[in-house]
């Protein structure tokens, strides 16, 4: 059944399944449809995009790590800080195929971290780690972070 | 045509009875519409949002019915065609309904950005022209057409 999403929250680090009702995938199918389902329902009116109260989903969809041609892709959705309004961005690559053989059809991420985090999901299990080590660079120079702490 | 001065618009019936997938055919100097031509977007757009729920590439042209066979299969859904591409407009009703109640956005920002109406087009096929904002029609001169 798809719909598991990963729930993350930054503010308190607590990990949660957040778990889409099925009449709602069925309406919204997964991806940029349940987007917006999912960015609605969790983001109140006033909330901006750079505020805490914002959240940021990444969202494959039935086919992601099916042999379905094209499928290894997933969709990023939020609220712009561009425009104020949806937004969202797809990409390719293994992260997709890969997300959803760790267990999950998707991440949503909350609150703000206080200091640079980066998420490690690995086999259904997630963590938190400090990404000091990461922070100001480029993001083309960060592809392959360090696996410690 | 021997016309020089013929100009051609093309729409085929599909579009008016929102086939998703069709094409609007202009020439390389009209700046002719007619009829049809919103519902074949909205009919475009709905089918574009359900498939980039299923989040597959833009740009690989699937055959609908096969691609609803195998999400039939993997999902264990019943799903229509019509279920499919509704999911598609919700999407997008949701989106705008999103907009209008947590973004601000109104009717006033239906519109496109200034440079596109307020710029005339430096090159063909709309050549020293202006996009005729409110309904009107084209403005400024009409350039030559070379080949």
């Amino acid at each position: 059944m798809f719909g598991k999403f990963l729930h993350v929250d930054l503010g308190t680090e607590a990990f949660g399944d957040h778990v889409v009702p099925e009449e709602a995938v069925r309406k919204y199918i997964g991806g940029k449809g349940l987007g917006i389902y999912l960015l609605d329902s969790m983001t109140a009116p006033g909330t901006g995009a750079l505020d805490q109260g914002n959240a940021l989903f990444s969202l494959t969809g039935p086919f992601t790590g099916t042999i379905f041609p094209t499928s290894g892709r997933f969709v990023v959705v939020t609220k712009s800080p561009l425009t104020g309004m949806y937004v969202d961005s797809h990409s390719g690559g293994h992260f997709a195929k890969e997300l959803r053989r760790a267990g999950y059809d998707g991440i949503i991420v909350t609150d703000k971290a206080e200091r640079p985090a980066f998420l490690w999901i690995e086999d259904g299990r997630a963590e938190l780690r400090y990404a000091s080590a990461l922070s100001g660079g480029r993001p083309w120079t960060r592809r392959n972070p360090p696996s410690g702490r | 045509m021997t016309d020089e001065k013929a100009r051609v618009a093309v729409i085929g019936p599909a579009g008016e009875n929102l086939v998703p997938l069709v094409t609007i055919t202009i020439d390389s100097d009209s700046d002719q519409t007619r009829a049809g031509v919103a519902e074949t977007v909205k009919a475009i757009q709905d089918e574009r949002a359900a498939a980039y729920s299923l989040v597959v590439c833009d740009f690989a042209p699937y055959e609908q019915e096969r691609t609803l066979t195998c999400l039939r299969h993997v999902t264990g859904w019943d799903i229509t065609e019509e279920e499919y591409l509704a999911a598609g407009e919700r999407t997008w009703n949701h989106t705008r309904l999103f907009n209008a109640r947590k973004a601000g956005v109104s009717r006033k920002d239906d519109t496109l950005p200034p440079r596109m109406l307020e710029d005339p087009s430096p090159c063909r096929p709309r050549g020293n022209r202006r996009f005729p904002s409110g309904g009107g029609s084209w403005t400024g001169c009409s350039t030559s057409t070379t080949n």
